[in-house]
């Protein structure tokens, strides 16, 4: 039961990151940090890890 | 109007090859471990193997999930005692694998019966650690080729079980322990039916000893060199006699080091205290030294975790910071392989002597000079030439 | 030849050869007989399991005072408690309680953490052992002190082991020790020094044929 509410916060996060991420329009090293913070929340999404 | 255009085409090309990029990175980094998670590993029925249960079968709580594991029976000839082999309780230390592999492929049970259960947590086994650049698998050579096995983790993957609670509130004896303990299957028992995952995993293992009456149950470890509960058997009061007889003889008849630890009462969760305290079999935790999981080691190769051999260690040695004799020779697999099938082997012999009721005897299975001298490997089967149904996949 | 067989032989090979390392019979001395350790470490669990696997009814004590041990079979009717431990499998109908020991076990070997569980430090724990042996020697009890813990219970001199060592094996009259506990010789020379009989085994398993032959 927590762990599925623990997914819906990452895919909440998830989306959330994104979002900011193609909304961006300040420096590019601030694009790409989104996509940083991104990555292990997308492999736990997948359960790739 | 043309400028602006212009502009969106570079902003946007500006954030989609950084997001390739991420991409890229995930699927590079994430299939090898998604390809690790999903690898299987075939076992051969032995010549003694007379069934193959599930874990869940004790602990329904296991049913579909990567807690659930196989459960080797090897029946004997004539009826005797029953004895318990875990390996993979710690899926970082094959040693205990490969020892209950080694039993199921090849022992014949002459008296009394055999339960193996070689990937205790399966879930660990299906996990990595990438911040200490943990290989993902490991070949043993036999005289066939080689037969490649998953290296797991000491606690079981996150996938399976999550998220860690702050502390662990170990069940039943409310011991406040180390968080990422509620994922370890040396920490959870005796476990519960309807708790978190790992508990159901142990709590199948204690159901197992109490319905089919087990002896002796043997959990196979291996530990760090400068740890000092290394090279032991870590039994409670109710084993000492049966381990430390057992010690002393294989000291005396196969010339290697294997002292007896006793398993504290105040430190709960352990399988060489939980087991004894809340079911009837007589708990046996054995270790043997594994130089991979000492930290101050060089690079974490499959290369060093077969030979055990590392530079640093052996400078250690030579100021005696380790617990264990370390030489040129490192700690090679052959050794802490054989060291367990030796002491289990004994642990049964003690054991039918004192319980002339319910002897186990076992044959087939090589003592440690036996696979010191022929390597591991010789004592695995080919699971290609195996009959028709007679490989397991784990 | 089966397995077995091997491996029985080889068992008989190896205690065959405990008794060549020995040179000399062990001394006839009889029950009833008391086992204590020097030191609190668990090298007296092995040396219960020992004459246990021997067949030797024994009593024992971790932490005996002089009184106890004049008190004879039964320790005096004292129960374990908190850091003290009492067992006893010596046969009431052929030892009653209060029948003196003949001969007293101590088996040497240091451990803070166990002195600590008794409530001792090295000095009590040598002056203790120094008023057992007292009694012994005026009781005519004798005793025998093993030493089965290989380099693990040795040390540099001066360190616990050692002084553990000074306070015990002076005073034996039989030392037993393990090849690995006396590889610089050490009991070897204090055996010769004060002519004790001093037996030298393989390992520890061969003390189960030497209490055998001395308690039997």
């Amino acid at each position: 039961m927590i762990m599925i509410a623990y997914y819906v916060i990452t895919a909440f996060l998830l989306v959330l990151l994104a979002w900011n991420f193609v909304r961006e329009k300040g420096p590019r090293a601030e694009a790409v940090l989104y996509l940083l913070v991104m990555l292990p929340l997308l492999l736990r999404l997948l359960r790739w890890k | 109007m043309e400028v602006s255009e212009a502009r969106m085409k570079k902003t946007v090309l500006a954030k989609a090859v950084p997001a390739a990029a991420l991409l890229g990175l995930v699927l590079w980094g994430g299939l090898p471990l998604l390809r690790h998670r999903h690898f299987d590993i075939p076992v051969v029925k032995g010549p003694g193997v007379t069934a193959v249960l599930r874990l869940s079968e004790f602990s329904p709580g296991l049913k579909g999930t990567s807690g659930d594991t196989n459960v080797y029976v090897l029946q004997g000839r004539d009826p005797g005692g029953k004895a318990l082999i875990m390996g993979d309780t710690h899926a970082n230390e094959p040693e205990g694998m490969l020892a209950a592999v080694i039993f199921i492929e090849n022992a014949i049970v002459e008296k009394g019966t055999l339960y193996v259960i070689p990937f205790f947590n399966n879930s660990a086994s299906r996990n990595t650690r990438p911040g200490d650049g943990y290989p993902l698998y490991f070949d043993v050579a036999t005289d066939w080729g080689r037969r490649r096995f998953r290296f797991g983790n000491r606690d079981a993957s996150p996938l399976d079980q999550w998220p860690d609670p702050d502390v662990y509130i170990h069940y039943p004896d409310r011991q406040l322990l180390s968080y990422i303990d509620v994922r370890n299957t040396n920490r959870t028992w005796p476990g519960r039916v309807d708790g978190p995952l790992m508990e159901r995993v142990t709590f199948g293992a204690m159901e197992l000893m109490r319905r089919e009456k087990i002896d002796v149950a043997v959990d196979i470890h291996g530990a760090e060199t400068m740890f000092p509960v290394t090279n032991c058997i870590v039994a409670p009061d109710s084993s000492v006699k049966i381990a430390t007889l057992a010690s002393l003889t294989v000291k005396a008849m196969e010339g290697f080091e294997n002292h007896v630890e006793m398993s504290p009462s105040g430190f709960r969760g352990l399988s060489h205290r939980e087991i004894g305290d809340h079911g009837p079999s007589l708990p046996f935790l054995l270790e043997a030294p594994i130089p991979f999981l000492d930290q101050p080691t060089g690079p974490k190769t499959t290369r060093f975790l077969l030979d055990g051999k590392d530079p640093f260690l052996l400078s250690l040695s030579k100021k005696k910071k380790l617990f264990v004799p370390y030489g040129e020779d490192g700690w090679p697999l052959e050794k802490r392989v054989g060291q367990h099938t030796s002491v289990t082997l004994e642990i049964f012999r003690q054991f039918s002597k004192k319980t002339a009721a319910r002897p186990i005897a076992v044959r087939g299975v090589p003592r440690y000079a036996e696979v010191v001298k022929s390597g591991v490997g010789r004592f695995l089967a080919d699971p290609a030439k195996a009959a028709p149904g007679g490989v397991v996949m784990n | 030849m089966n397995k077995k067989t091997l491996f029985g032989l080889a068992a008989a090979a190896v205690l065959a050869a405990t008794f060549l390392v020995a040179g000399q019979a062990p001394p006839k001395v009889g029950l009833p007989v008391l086992t204590t350790s020097a030191g609190q470490s668990t090298d007296v669990t092995t040396l219960n399991i020992v004459l246990d696997e021997a067949g030797i009814t024994y009593d024992y004590c971790d932490v005996p005072t002089p009184e106890m041990v004049a008190d004879g079979v039964g320790l005096g009717g004292r129960e374990s408690g908190p850091g003290f431990h009492v067992e006893s499998t010596t046969d009431p109908s052929k030892y009653p309680a209060g029948t003196p020991y003949k001969a007293v076990v101590f088996a040497i070997g240091a451990s803070l953490k166990g002195m600590g569980a008794s409530g001792l430090t090295l000095d009590s724990e040598e002056a203790r052992i120094k008023k057992v042996l007292d009694l012994c020697k005026q009781k005519k009890i004798f005793v025998m002190a093993v030493h089965i813990g290989g380099e693990s219970k040795r040390g540099p001199a001066g360190s616990d082991n050692e002084r553990m060592i000074d306070a015990v094996a002076p005073y034996a009259d039989y030392l037993v020790v393990t090849k690995d506990s006396n590889k610089d010789g050490r009991f070897t020379k204090l055996a010769q020094a004060k002519k004790i009989p001093l037996a030298e085994i393989e390992y520890a398993l061969g003390l189960v044929e030497i209490v055998k032959q001395v308690f039997q």
